[in-house]
C-alpha cells in the first residue's frame, strides 16, 4: 500500500500542476488577445477595464478604451476559448466512442451540412422572419447541421437501433458528400465572385461576428458540455477494449453511444452555427493531449477543454493580426499553427516508444 | 453462485443459434463449454454474461433472471474474459486492471472506490504485479491475457466467464491461465477449444454442437470416444493417462 502512495502520488501532483499551468497559459493568452489588434492598448488598461465592469476600482478608463476592451474584443475573445474548448471536448469523446483517430466532431455529416445551410443564405439570399445577414447565415448553417444529423443517423442506426462506429463514420462521409457537392453546384451556378467569397471563408471559420450575446451563448453551451461528458468518463474508459468489454464492465453500450453522439453533434452544430467550421482543434488537442497525460478521460477532458481553448485564442489573435487591415480565416492559422506543433509531437512519441 | 440456463433458444439476425439449451453450473464449480466452431459457445457465454436477452427461455443468475439484473449490478457480479482484447491506448497496465473497479465506483471521476487495494491483490492473483507500470502495447500475448484476467478478478465477480481464453497462448501460457483460474475458487464458464485442456482443468462439461445441447455433466462421464466423434467427426480414443492421471485425447487423422 506504501508503495503505491509513492508511485501514485507524483502523477496527482503532476497533473494538478498541469492543469494550474494551462489555466494560467490561458489566463495571459486570453489578456494579450485583448491588448492587440488594430489599436495596441497595455496590459494595465485592460486590467482595468475588465476590473471597473466587474466593479472593482479602475476608475480613470476612457470611454474609447472601454468600448474596445468590452465591447469588441472581450466578447470575441471568450468565444474563442468556448469554442476552442467545445471542438476539443468533442473530438475527444468521438474519437474513444468510435475508436478511431480519425473523428473530429465534424464526424456526423455536421460541417458540410452546415455549409448547405449558410451556402443557401449567402447566395440564394434566403431569408426568414425578417433576420438578414449575419445572424440568419447562423441560423441556417444550424438547420443545415441537424438535417445532416438526422440523415447520418437513419443512415447509420441498424434495425435494432444500434449505432455501430463504422456506420456512423461511412454515413458521415456520405452525407457529408451529398452536403459538399451541393455546396459546390450552388456557388458555381450562382457566378457571385463575392459570394464564392463569403461562402469560402465561412467555411474556413471566424469568430469576428461573436458579441456578448454570442459570447455568453458558447459560454453557456460548452460549461454544459463539461457536465455532461465529464458524469461519462468512466463510460468512456470502458471502451477502451471495445463495446462487448464496455458492456461487460457495466456500461450501457447503445445509450451512451446514442446520448454522447447526439449531444456532442448538437454542440457542434451550435458551434459551427456562430462560427462557422474551424477544422483542426477538435481533431488534433485530444491527441496532444493523451500525448502528455494518457487517455484516461478524468484527465484528458478538462485538459483538452483547456488547450483547446488556448489554441484558439491564440490562433484568433494572430488571425486578426498577422496580416494588417485584413483578417485571416481561423481554420486557416489553427491548422497552420497546429500541425507542425503535432507533427513534432508525433516524432517525439516515436523516439520515445 | 449458480447458474441455470433452462429450455434457452436464442434467434439472431435470422438463425437460430442456440435451441432449447438447458445446462446448470453449480456454485465454485468450473465448467468447460466445447464444441466445434460456430456451436454456439459464445452465444450462450454472452447469454450467461447478460449481454443480451434469449428469444426464449430462462438464464439465472443464482435465483434471478440475468436480464432482470441491473447493468452495473450484473458487472459486479459477472466477469468476462475475452479471446483477445485490443485497443490502440496507451495504457499502463495498471490502469487496465482498474478498469475492473468501473462497476464499483461512483459515475464522477474522484469518487471513491467502496474497497483499496483490490487492484493489487487481483495484480498478485494473476501474476502480474511486475508489471504494473508496463505499457498494454509493450506486453506480450500472454502478459496481456493475465492482465485482462487480472482485471476480471478486480471486478470482484462472482462468476468468470472466460471465452476461448487460451487461444493465442503457447502451452506454457495455456496451463499457467487456467490453473491460476482453477485456484481461485471462483465459479467459472470457460469455452474450450482443446480437450485435454478441458479435461484437465473442469469439473464438468457442457457439449453444444449446432446450438444443441449434446452432453454435459462430470468430465469423465461426458468425455468419451464416441462423443468425439459424434460431435467433432474425428476418429479419436479418450483413455486416463498412465502418468498424468487424467483424460486424454488421442485422435487418428
Amino acid at each position: 500500500m506504501l508503495q503505491r502512495r509513492e508511485r501514485r502520488a507524483p502523477w496527482r501532483v503532476r497533473y494538478a500542476g498541469g492543469v494550474v499551468v494551462m489555466a494560467a497559459l490561458l489566463v495571459v493568452a486570453m489578456t494579450l488577445a485583448l491588448m492587440v489588434g488594430s489599436v495596441h492598448l497595455p496590459a494595465g488598461t485592460v486590467l482595468e477595464v475588465v476590473a471597473r465592469r466587474l466593479g472593482a476600482g479602475g476608475l480613470d478608463v476612457s470611454v474609447l478604451d472601454d468600448r474596445i476592451v468590452w465591447e469588441l474584443r472581450l466578447p470575441r475573445v471568450l468565444g474563442a476559448a468556448a469554442t476552442g474548448a467545445g471542438l476539443a471536448l468533442c473530438g475527444a469523446v468521438l474519437q474513444s466512442l468510435t475508436r478511431n483517430d480519425l473523428a473530429d466532431p465534424y464526424l456526423l455529416g455536421i460541417s458540410n451540412g452546415a455549409a448547405v445551410g449558410a451556402v443557401s443564405v449567402i447566395v440564394l439570399g434566403v431569408s426568414f422572419a425578417g433576420l438578414v445577414g449575419t445572424a440568419l447565415v447562423g441560423v441556417g448553417a444550424f438547420a443545415g447541421a441537424l438535417a445532416a444529423l438526422a440523415l447520418v443517423l437513419v443512415l447509420a442506426a441498424g434495425r435494432t437501433g444500434a449505432l455501430p462506429p463504422t456506420r456512423v463514420v461511412l454515413a458521415g462521409v456520405a452525407i457529408g458528400q451529398v452536403c459538399a457537392a451541393y455546396t459546390s453546384f450552388v456557388v458555381l451556378l450562382s457566378g457571385d465572385r463575392d459570394a464564392a467569397r463569403r461562402v469560402l471563408s465561412w467555411t474556413l471559420g471566424s469568430l469576428a461576428g461573436v458579441r456578448w450575446s454570442g459570447a455568453v451563448t458558447l459560454v453557456v453551451l460548452v460549461l454544459l458540455t463539461f457536465a455532461l461528458v465529464m458524469a461519462y468518463t468512466s463510460a468512456l474508459d470502458a471502451f477502451a477494449f471495445g463495446e462487448v468489454s464496455a458492456g461487460s464492465l457495466g456500461v450501457s453500450v447503445q445509450a451512451t453511444r446514442w446520448t454522447l453522439m447526439v449531444a456532442t453533434a448538437l454542440v457542434t452544430a451550435g458551434l459551427v452555427s456562430f462560427t462557422g467550421a474551424i477544422g483542426f482543434v477538435g481533431l488534433v488537442v485530444p491527441h496532444l493531449v493523451r500525448l502528455a497525460c494518457g487517455p484516461l478521460h478524468r484527465r484528458l477532458l478538462p485538459l483538452s477543454a483547456l488547450a483547446g481553448a488556448l489554441l484558439l485564442v491564440l490562433a484568433d489573435t494572430l488571425a486578426r493580426t498577422v496580416v494588417p487591415e485584413q483578417e485571416v480565416p481561423v481554420g486557416v492559422v489553427t491548422a497552420a499553427v497546429g500541425a507542425p506543433v503535432f507533427a513534432w509531437l508525433l516524432r517525439r512519441e516515436g523516439r520515445s516508444a | 453462485m449458480r447458474l441455470e440456463v433452462q429450455d434457452v433458444s436464442w434467434v439472431r439476425r435470422g438463425a437460430r443459434v442456440l435451441d432449447r439449451v438447458t445446462a446448470s453450473v453449480p456454485a465454485g464449480s468450473v465448467t468447460g463449454l466445447i464444441g466445434p466452431n460456430g456451436s454456439g459457445k459464445t452465444s450462450l457465454l454472452t447469454l450467461l454474461a447478460g449481454l443480451a436477452r434469449p428469444t426464449s427461455g430462462h438464464v439465472r443468475l443464482g435465483e434471478r433472471e440475468a436480464s432482470d439484473v441491473p447493468t452495473r449490478e450484473r458487472a459486479r457480479l459477472v466477469a468476462l474474459l475475452e479471446q483477445q482484447a485490443t485497443t490502440s491506448l496507451d495504457l499502463t497496465a495498471r490502469q487496465v486492471v482498474d478498469l475492473g473497479r468501473i462497476p464499483h465506483r461512483g459515475r464522477w471521476p474522484g469518487s471513491a472506490d467502496p474497497a483499496t487495494g483490490v487492484v493489487e491483490q487481483a495484480m498478485v492473483a494473476a501474476h502480474v504485479a511486475h508489471l504494473a507500470d508496463r505499457r498494454w502495447q509493450t506486453l506480450s500475448g500472454g502478459e496481456r491475457q493475465r492482465v485482462q484476467l487480472a482485471r476480471s478478478l478486480a471486478q470482484q465477480p462472482s462468476v468468470l466467464m472466460l471465452d476461448e481464453p487460451t487461444n493465442h497462448l503457447d502451452l506454457g501460457h495455456q496451463i499457467d491461465l487456467l490453473r491460476t483460474v482453477r485456484r481461485l475458487g471462483v465459479t467459472t464458464v470457460a469455452a474450450l477449444h482443446d480437450l485435454d485442456l478441458a479435461a484437465a482443468y473442469c469439473d464438468r462439461l457442457v457439449v453444444l454442437a449446432g446450438g444443441r445441447v449434446v452432453a454435459s455433466g462430470p468430465v469423465a462421464e461426458v468425455l468419451s470416444s464416441p462423443l468425439v466423434e459424434r460431435v467433432y467427426g474425428v476418429r479419436a480414443e479418450v483413455e486416463r493417462h498412465a502418468v498424468a492421471e487424467r483424460l486424454t485425447v488421442v485422435w487418428h487423422p
